[in-house]
């Protein structure tokens, strides 16, 4: 089956320090001014009275942004909704790179006054459809591997780790890579969808 | 072949949900693809959990100017004014609150993979989902059927989720535990054709004594309070009966309808009251077309003997008491055994949470442990975590409450001091169950159409703020706040001790959301007294109202003067008094924080309200019937595209089957499904009359049944079949037409 449903998270630098009532203003304004591109942008959840995650939202049709805290600190992170036609990587490099576009406006957001840095050489993957990683044998090692040899096949990226993870919890299927920058890595995928198109 | 999770879970799904769900699957296809009419179709969606959410008319005010939300379907609608891809929501059932570790699972599974992750508890025991596409509902409505939820009738013109009191079967003070009764009243109302052709919904509630809030027995349309009457020496079990009670714009505290209906004798009087409703309820004003309505024209001595009388010619039905055999055997299994230990030795935070949160049930060394969400939420890692803890503390022993909580019974008390660690582990041990920071709130504007003011950003600013402070007076730590978005009372501010519903009022050329100020509501005695609207107040000044009313509690109530007693006394002049400089703002330029509501920065709008889907489209059941017709001739010819043939066959016969049953419901009622007396029926009353007859092709249309029933099934020809199925929709369009035709006949009578 096709692997449709995934989240990519970005973690803030250790130390950004941010009220997250600070970005409500700042995506109703990106719902004003439909400021992702292939989004349409709907409105913004405020579950800041959870103690867990997600803090805030920002709904789009297609997916979802929202701002959670993770272990190591605050994480953005995008959770693909509706499917997009394509091979795996290009599914893939879609996401990236609607993660990359809120992160880079996140940390030009002048309101914000620089207080949101990213972290240049972290992002996590997660798979959440359920039925492919039941379905799916061995499912960790596979979409590990599947990513891995996209990078790997375009040399330069060879310095990077994956941590994967299946907690025992029912939790889904997690990836964890840690690569030389980011910036090396929004190329290489894109040039990994230009090999596989 | 590709999987799916149809594919997975056959066998896990009964076959009549399996069914269900599938038929809800072409339907929703017959949509798409304009074959079903929208207004038709939003019924059918809401009578299976599928709900509409705001901005779902394409339309969303920024802040700036009103946006046109151009979703990628263009047009299709899901509903009038309802656009096909818009994020909607889906409500899921759970009878009397009840869940097992393996539903928590899958309900944060489906949160995580349709919605975002959150999961809300709604103030009727059951479930929400937001921001679900409507594309994803038939996987979702499986994979929850898969360990028996259904979202079956959770909306719409029908029986909704049927509430019980959470404690029953473990609380000292009860007559006897209802869960059973709820549990057979909720499965023998489910898809009962008696509950098909209401003008509005109907809510049920069970309470298992008459002194605690209990079941909130008096705010419903339907309410029974457990009784035992003792004859010749014997405990017989029985309910008071309560009837036409709500809440929304027009309150009404139920009637008594009968001080001691016997069990055998509950599940025939709830289906007589049904078909009364269902007979003499309004249908076409919606505003007036809940049961109090009828209730309150008819007067309860009339409404009583119509439903006596109903109750005398019901077909025998042996599902009205067969589930009273297995009574002596209910009951919940304890997973451990019960301890009873020494508590009071931990810190303070374990020790509030223990005077907030637990209560001793009846059976010695088990109590009840209340997990408190804020605003009735929590997200998918803490559901599945609870299930965890289910598995190790109590097994299958969970509940959800009307005020939104849920709550783990059969907890070993020597287990608690554990449970409470994990608990806040998961951030979920937070003190203050049903006491004044453990605030009801509807979703109000963050997602319903018809939220006006938002509730849940005040309950979160007041749940906040009351928390800081902190409360020592027993009395006031007590206060329940509940809060609705608007008047319809989804947060059940009616029955709270200070309660609000959203409004607005312009000031100073501004629109400003506001809240009327609701107090001394009666929650216990199963909501025994609605409070008193006292004024509307902006939004952002209401954390004063609650302070100042609370101050005004503390100072100058008497000697254990329960509060609403309290407000009584008052009287409404001076509480307004108190509170009548709030009503009044700055002007917009000196404060324009004030006009705006809370946890929004937009500029403060009607604009993004909704129609609402609360009550439905009133569809008749004609309509209904012969929508599922179309369907399965629809459906009759896919199968032919197949090349299964019988089962074409055997689809399009059914079809003219129910088009025909649907005309004769028009005069009779209980007909069944047997084909011999359905077409017995039609012949005698349609076609025989020439009633069915056209203008020019007379009873052309009216054989193709009379021939199919005849002659039976038409063997695997693909042609004969072809034309089976052209004939079935030919009959259709035939009982449209007289259908038609009898509706001016009785127009021209009348």
């Amino acid at each position: 089956m096709e692997l449709q449903r995934l989240i990519i998270q970005r973690p803030l630098e250790f130390g950004s320090i941010l009220h997250l009532k600070e970005l409500i203003p700042v995506f109703h304004r990106w719902i004003q001014e439909q400021l992702i591109k292939d989004h349409l942008l709907i409105d913004v959840g405020d579950y800041l009275h959870l103690k867990r995650d997600p803090k805030l939202l920002l709904v789009a049709h297609e997916g979802t942004f929202s701002v959670i805290y993770s272990p190591e600190g605050l994480v953005l992170q995008y959770q693909r909704r509706r499917p997009i036609s394509g091979m795996f990587t290009q599914r893939l490099e879609k996401i990236w790179n609607t993660l990359q576009l809120a992160s880079r406006l996140l940390e030009q957001e002048t309101t914000l006054e620089g207080k949101i840095h990213f972290e240049a050489n972290r992002f996590r993957i997660i798979v959440n459809e359920l039925l492919w990683t039941e379905t799916t044998e061995n499912a960790p090692k596979v979409l590990e591997e599947t990513i891995r040899e996209a990078f790997r096949k375009e040399a330069g990226m060879s310095g990077f780790t994956v941590t994967c993870s299946m907690p025992e919890t029912k939790e889904r299927l997690l990836l964890e890579f840690e690569v030389t920058s980011i910036q090396d890595l929004d190329s290489t995928i894109s040039s990994v969808e230009q090999i596989c198109a | 072949m590709e999987t799916t999770w149809k594919k997975r879970l056959s066998g896990q799904i009964s076959p009549e949900l399996g069914r269900e769900i599938d038929i809800f699957e072409t339907q929703l296809e017959l949509r798409r693809i304009g074959k079903l009419d929208e207004k038709i179709f939003a019924e059918t969606r809401l009578r299976r959990g599928v709900y509409g959410q705001r901005y779902d008319n394409g339309r969303r005010h920024d802040g700036l100017r009103t946006q046109q939300l151009g979703f990628p379907t263009g047009e299709l609608t899901k509903g009038p004014e309802t656009m096909w891809d818009a994020p909607g929501m889906l409500r899921i059932k759970l009878p009397f609150g009840g869940i097992t570790p393996e539903q928590m699972e899958v309900l944060a599974d489906v949160a995580d993979e349709y919605s975002h992750g959150v999961l809300h508890v709604t103030t009727r025991q059951g479930f929400q989902l937001h921001y679900i596409h409507i594309d994803d509902t038939p996987e979702l409505m499986r994979r929850l059927a898969s360990v028996g939820i259904t979202t079956r009738e959770a909306c719409g013109n029908s029986v909704r989720n049927v509430t019980a009191c959470p404690l029953a079967g473990v609380c000292e003070g009860e007559a006897f535990d209802v869960t059973p009764y709820a549990k057979a009243l909720s499965r023998f109302l489910l898809g009962h054709p008696d509950c098909q052709d209401f003008g509005r919904k109907f809510k049920i509630a069970f309470s298992g004594c008459t002194d605690e809030a209990c079941g909130l027995v008096k705010m419903h349309d339907f309410g029974a309070v457990a009784r035992i009457r003792i004859e010749n020496g014997m405990e017989r079990r029985g309910f008071a009966l309560y009837v036409g009670g709500g809440l929304g714009t027009v309150t009404q505290q139920a009637k008594l309808f009968d001080e001691f209906l016997p069990e055998e004798e509950l599940l025939p009087t709830a289906q007589a009251v049904c078909r009364v409703f269902s007979r003499l309820g309004e249908k076409r004003n919606r505003a007036r077309a809940r049961i109090k309505f009828l209730v309150k024209k008819l007067g309860i001595e009339k409404f009583r003997e119509l439903v006596l009388e109903e109750r005398k010619i019901l077909p025998q039905d042996l599902l009205w008491t067969s589930y009273l055999k297995e009574l002596p055997a209910w009951g919940e299994k304890p997973l451990k055994e019960g301890k009873e230990t020494s508590l009071n030795t931990r810190y303070d935070d374990f020790n509030e949470w223990l005077g907030t949160n637990v209560m001793s049930q009846k059976q010695k060394g088990y109590a009840v442990a209340v997990v408190t969400l804020p605003l009735g939420d929590l997200n998918s890692f803490q559901l599945r975590q609870l299930a965890g803890l289910a598995r190790r503390y109590v097994g299958k022993n969970v509940r959800t409450t009307v005020e939104q909580n849920m709550i783990f019974r059969w907890v070993s008390k020597a287990d608690l001091p554990a449970l409470y660690s994990e608990l806040e582990v998961l951030g979920l041990g937070e003190s203050g169950a049903a006491s004044l920071v453990d605030i009801t709130a509807c979703p109000g504007t963050d997602t319903c159409k018809l939220g006006i003011a938002s509730s849940r950003g005040l309950a979160a600013e007041l749940g906040r703020t009351l928390r800081l402070v902190g409360e020592d007076d027993e009395a006031v730590r007590r206060l329940r706040i509940k809060i609705s978005g608007c008047f319809n009372s989804c947060g059940q501010h009616h029955v709270a001790d200070i309660g609000f519903f959203g409004n607005s009022r312009t000031v100073d050329g501004f629109k400003v959301p506001h809240f009327q100020v609701v107090l001394g509501g009666q929650w216990d005695s199963n909501a025994g007294s609605f409070g008193l609207a006292i004024g509307a107040v902006p939004s952002k000044k209401i954390p004063e109202v609650v302070e100042r009313i609370i101050q005004q509690f503390r100072s100058n109530r008497q000697q254990s003067e329960p509060f609403h007693s309290f407000i009584e006394r008052v009287g409404k002049k001076q509480l307004r008094a108190w509170i009548e400089d709030l009503m009044r703002l700055p002007t917009h330029d000196v404060a324009p924080d004030l006009y705006t509501d809370w946890g929004d920065v937009r500029e403060f709008s009607l604009g993004d309200l909704g129609v609402g889907e609360c009550s439905g489209e009133v569809i008749s059941q004609f309509q209904f019937l012969l929508a599922d017709a179309e369907r399965e001739v629809f459906e009759a010819q896919l199968k032919h595209e197949e090349g299964d043939l019988l089962e074409a066959d055997s689809l399009a016969y059914s079809g003219m089957l129910k088009a025909a049953k649907a005309l004769i419901q028009e005069q009779i009622k209980d007909i069944g499904k047997k084909p011999d007396h359905v077409v017995h029926e039609f012949r005698t009353r349609f076609y025989d009359t020439e009633l069915f007859f056209d203008q020019y092709a007379k009873g052309k249309f009216g054989r193709y049944l009379l021939q199919r029933y005849e002659a039976g099934p038409v063997g695997e020809n693909t042609e004969a079949v072809h034309q089976l199925i052209e004939e079935a929709q030919l009959f259709i369009d035939a009982t449209h037409a007289c259908s038609a035709k009898m509706q001016e006949q009785s127009v021209l009578q009348n």
